[in-house]
């Protein structure tokens, strides 16, 4: 292993499309992955790993490397995390960059909307524990991540006096940077008043304090900085990447409520050593892309990623905040740009590090991309694209 | 508050998950709302495991439960019920309650109902001292 850095050098993502069975989930991968090639300056011949979600049922390794005819595959991995998997597969795909196993990983993730929540709400015999989510969650009405979501807002508010009001201010804060990001979905503004009167899908969640479904595919081209250099793709360097899971995860996703502590996550183990790898404090990130497939997720990233204290939600209801006051999800976030499970926060990061994102972060130097915080997770710091 | 653990622990390893639902469903079927117990180490489960992930025993009980705190409350519009995340011996649980939400804090009594196919834990009210 070297001590060389992983850079990505090339991004490309899909349009972000309304669920529709326009185009399948084979045709957007091979877009993406296609346009990440030629983005990184190489040619799809020249991949020779390949990262991406376990659940990504669009289209596999091999069929991947038969379909575009790719020569030496000497590195393929699936990472299980679900969301989680957004760091973990930069992390793998860095592994074998900086020990020689592979040049250049691309790593991906397609999202077919109906085709993915169908695969979480209905028997998957690939994921065995949804019988017990079936047999102990099910009758007692956590069904969803959202009714999860729900129960740890109630849990945060009784403990932290949280309010809907937080959650709003995140929801709007969305809203505005979708609304001037081209590929975002929900871009019309988002007040107060309309949160605050969205009728309750769970507890005292409703439609706008979830994700926005979309079909998508993003991709990347992870290589060593050495050879980036060579490359056309303006490469950003990955400055620290990191997992965390074991017992302590607590299991699946939906377990989260039932964990003894629940807003003591894996994401704050990851926090943790980003923070250490990178060499760098909270107050030294220029723009978050937070895992915010709901509102309160994106809450429990602000806390554990140390961008605002425990419990001191009343950070976020500060004018700006998320925007001018700590830039967050700058393409619009799960929330209102669309559900690519986590990797569009990563593009997104991409995007900012080369100073061509929608939303750029005037003199951005540090982007933090965080997964979810429920469950095994992972996330990753990028810095600025050499020049 | 809990009573003893009943019966003598047994490894449920060759059993599967599907021999762990149905040890579950033997005491949910005469009444009896219970999470797991570890022996050795006295380590809570739910939902049930197949072996103690704190000391790695292969042998685990049952503790019979029969009341809990509340430390979330989420209601379902469509249904009218509301779940809730309990502390039980250790541990939490999920059970539902079509009462009014109980508060933060409080301690319910845990029964059995929902239907023979599908037995769920129900919360009462607790006429003890509330917060």
């Amino acid at each position: 292993m070297t001590t060389e850095r992983a850079a990505i050098a090339g991004v490309a993502e899909t349009a972000f499309a309304p669920p529709a069975p326009l185009r399948s989930g084979e045709q957007l991968t091979l877009e993406a992955v296609v346009a990440a090639a030629a983005d990184a300056g190489i040619s799809v011949k020249d991949i020779d790993g390949i990262c991406k979600y376990s659940y990504d049922g669009c289209v596999s390794d091999v069929d991947l490397a038969r379909t575009l005819g790719l020569g030496d595959v000497r590195f393929s991995v699936e990472v299980p995390h679900g969301g989680g998997s957004c760091g973990s597969l930069i992390q793998a795909a860095a592994v074998a960059v900086r020990s020689g196993i592979a040049n250049h990983v691309v790593c991906y993730r397609t999202v077919v909307a109906h085709q993915w929540f169908a695969q979480m709400a209905g028997p998957d015999r690939g994921r065995p524990y949804y019988f017990d989510a079936k047999r102990y969650l099910r009758p007692h009405g956590i069904r969803s991540y959202v009714d999860a979501f729900a129960l740890l807002f109630a849990e945060h508010a009784a403990r932290y006096g949280t309010r809907r009001e937080h959650l709003g201010a995140l929801a709007i804060a969305a809203r505005v940077q979708a609304s001037r990001h081209d590929n975002a979905l929900l871009t019309n503004p988002l007040t107060l008043d309309e949160y605050l009167a969205a009728p309750p899908v769970s507890g005292e969640l409703s439609a706008l304090d979830d994700l926005v479904q979309v079909d998508g595919s993003v991709a990347v081209v992870v290589t060593s900085e050495r050879r980036a250099a060579d490359l056309a793709g303006a490469a950003v360097p990955v400055l620290a990447v990191a997992d965390a899971g074991g017992a302590a995860a607590g299991g699946y996703w939906e377990l989260a409520p039932l964990r003894s502590e629940p807003f003591e996550t894996m994401a704050g183990r990851v926090a943790a050593r980003l923070y250490k790898q990178a060499g760098i404090t909270p107050h030294d990130v220029d723009v978050a892309l937070l895992y915010d497939c709901t509102t309160v997720a994106e809450l429990q990233l602000l806390e554990e990623y140390n961008l605002i204290q425990r419990g001191g939600v009343d950070a976020v209801l500060e004018p700006g905040f998320g925007d001018s006051v700590l830039p967050i999800n700058t393409h619009g976030g799960h929330l209102a740009g669309g559900y690519l499970h986590g990797f569009s926060h990563v593009a997104e990061g991409i995007r900012q590090m080369r100073g061509t994102a929608a939303n750029q972060v005037p003199g951005a130097q540090i982007a933090l991309i965080g997964g979810p915080p429920m469950a095994a997770t992972s996330g990753l710091v990028l810095g600025k694209a050499a020049a | 508050m809990t009573t003893p653990a009943s019966p003598p622990a047994a490894s449920y390893f060759d059993a599967g998950r599907e021999g762990l639902y149905e040890a579950l469903r033997v005491r949910l079927d005469r009444g009896e709302v219970a999470v797991q117990r570890c022996p050795a180490c006295s380590a809570t489960f739910f939902p049930p495991v197949l072996r103690c992930g704190e000391c790695g025993s292969p042998e685990l009980g049952w503790m019979a439960v029969d009341s809990g705190v509340v430390v979330a409350a989420s209601k379902h519009p469509g249904s009218g019920d509301t779940t809730l995340v309990l502390e039980v011996g250790g541990c939490r649980m999920a059970a539902v309650t079509t009462d009014a939400a109980p508060p933060y804090g409080a301690t319910v009594e845990l029964v059995v109902g929902g239907t023979a196919e599908r037995p769920r834990v129900v919360a009462v009210p607790h006429e003890g001292v509330q917060p």
